[in-house]
């Protein structure tokens, strides 16, 4: 009788068959997600069986299987995709390699050992680039005292205001404590300055 | 305050199992009043036999699969197809037979298979069949109906008939007889006409043959409160009874001897009454759709016909719905009805790599 009943025209026995099995496929041939919930089945079914509780629990299963065989097809797709991805940089970096060994053996064959000592020379070059003179170094501490200094200033500023404003003691807390750090800097900023003066 | 998440239907209908099945229960009354009326006590004794074996066996069984015993007893299955056995086995058969055939029903064809909605079988026609294969004697001899029997012998009375079916080690003689069936099957080389002459089961009938027709009348009139009372739809009784109807109409062989019978004697003989109405309908071992049931109907108003007219057994009914119920699953699959809102009918076979 509930096959009467239904207004969509479903066959909620074999519903109930497939959904108690767990056949997916039948479920859908059957067109479970037809079913309008209703309840018109249950309502004549002499045998009071919840029978839209269980087309609801199966249409959650059927949903989330599909769900999940999106996702995994999508991890699927992108794991291959990374795989690609990581064999053609390999490739490009395989290229590369086998061009500078090539450069460097013909550049070997013609210039033969003077190659060596070019070598050396250009990296006591590069080293000797990259020292300071005294001054641009003194410069340059001087420079970090003064931020420092202005750093302090400004802190100072803020925590007054906040003092003014009677801010919540949180606030004023970790104004003074920004305050003493920029103390702090100034002073480390003084001494390297002093230690590289002498 | 917490709404609990509650899914339709929040009313239910008044009808539930046990209600279902007394009312089927009360159907067959007519057809058991025939009955009683036209062979004696038998069918009635056969009915409360039947009833009781098959409350206790169900008892047990259900005890020993560990399910409530009160609750699936109280939901009458039991006893329906107790009844519809000992309607279906000839009256003032020995008690052992329908002992027999009710705990075959109960236990095997129906318990274990997962009891009431599970069974791919109608019980008591498995219960029937056994018998009917086990003990042929016993269940071919059939009461001569009251109008048939010579002056100054009646029925047995119904201690007498306790007394004969509970004690006696043969059939009894002197009240038994053929069936209409069986006489058809048997009286090779006759017309109809000369069969319908000679044989008193016919010539003093109204229209198909003596008691049966009033037996089979009260099963009609049974199944059509039934029907009236939507316990079940009218696709499968209706289409078999028209099959039954359309073949012997079109091997009716316009009565020569080789004819197996008039339609009307093939619809109001034997169980053809009782098999469309009250067990080809059980909503559990037949087709689900109703275009589905109209196939199935169909096909055992075929076999009937075929196993009546051309088989070993005198009357088909039981093996005819046995067979059918084989094949339900498979009518199933390929009858879906067009859901709505969709242009075709699927198949429950349908894969999803098809489409
Ligand atoms: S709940 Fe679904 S299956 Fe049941 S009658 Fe309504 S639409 Fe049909």
């Amino acid at each position: 009788m509930c096959a009467e009943a239904c207004p969509v025209s479903l066959l909620p026995q074999q519903l109930l068959w497939y959904s108690q099995a767990e056949d997916h496929e039948r479920l859908e041939a059957h067109n479970l997600f037809d079913c309008i919930e209703c309840g018109a089945c249950s309502y004549v079914c002499p045998s009071n069986i919840p029978l839209v509780q269980h087309y609801r629990s199966s249409k959650s299963d059927i949903k989330k299987a599909q769900e999940e065989k999106v996702k995994s097809t999508q991890a699927r797709e992108r794991f291959e995709f990374r795989k690609q991805r990581i064999e053609l940089a390999e490739k490009e970096r395989e290229a590369k390699r086998a061009a500078r060994r090539e450069a460097a053996k013909q550049a070997q064959a013609s210039t033969g050992t003077d190659a060596m000592a070019d070598i050396v020379a250009a990296a006591q070059a590069r080293a000797a680039a990259k020292t300071t003179s005294p001054e641009q170094e003194l410069a340059k501490l001087q420079r970090a005292v003064s931020s420092a200094e202005m750093r302090v200033e400004k802190a100072q500023v803020k925590l007054d205001s906040a003092l003014e404003n009677a801010e919540p003691t949180e606030k004023i807390n970790i104004l003074s404590a920004a305050l003493s750090g920029a103390q702090q800097k100034l002073e480390k900023a003084k001494v390297r300055l002093a230690e590289h003066s002498n | 305050m917490a709404f609990r998440q509650v899914s339709s239907p929040h009313a239910h209908g008044a009808q539930n199992t046990a209600r279902l099945m007394q009312l089927v229960v009360w159907a067959t009354i007519p057809g058991l009043i025939a009955l009683t009326w036209h062979f004696g006590w038998g069918s009635f004794i056969n009915v409360m036999l039947a009833s009781i074996t098959a409350v206790i066996s169900e008892a047990l069984i259900l005890k020993m699969r560990r399910r409530p015993v009160g609750f699936y007893l109280g939901d009458y299955s039991a006893v329906v197809t107790a009844v519809l056995l000992g309607l279906a086995l000839p009256p003032l058969c020995p008690w052992w037979v329908v002992v027999i055939g009710t705990v075959f029903s109960v236990v095997i064809a129906k318990q274990l298979f997962g009891g009431l909605g599970y069974n791919p079988f109608n019980p008591a026609m498995v219960g029937y069949v056994v018998v009917l294969i086990s003990f042929p004697i016993e269940m071919t001899t059939w009461v001569t109906p009251l109008a048939l029997l010579p002056d100054g012998i009646t029925h047995p009375d119904f201690l007498e008939s306790l007394k004969l079916v509970f004690f006696s080690t043969s059939p009894m003689d002197g009240v038994t007889g053929a069936t209409p069936l069986d006489s058809f099957k048997h009286a090779a080389g006759l017309t109809v006409d000369q069969i319908y002459q000679q044989d008193s089961l016919f010539s003093q009938a109204m229209f198909a043959g003596v008691g049966w027709e009033w037996v089979n009348l009260g099963f009609l009139v049974g199944g059509i409160v039934l029907l009236g009372s939507r316990v079940f739809t009218w696709h499968g009784p209706v289409a078999m009874l028209v099959t039954l109807a359309l073949m012997s109409l079109i091997f009716w062989d316009s009565g020569s001897s080789q004819s197996p019978g008039s339609p009307l004697m093939h619809l109001f003989s034997g169980a053809s009454m009782m098999g469309a109405f009250f067990i080809l309908t059980d909503p559990v071992s037949s087709a689900v759709s109703n275009r589905g049931r109209l196939i199935y109907g169909a096909l055992i108003g075929i076999l009937v016909y075929i196993i009546r007219a051309w088989g070993n057994y005198p009357d088909a009914v039981a093996f005819a719905i046995l067979l059918a119920n084989f094949t339900a699953p498979f009518i199933d699959n390929y009858t879906l009805p067009r859901t709505y809102g969709h242009t075709d009918r699927r198949k429950a076979t349908e894969r999803l790599e098809d489409k």
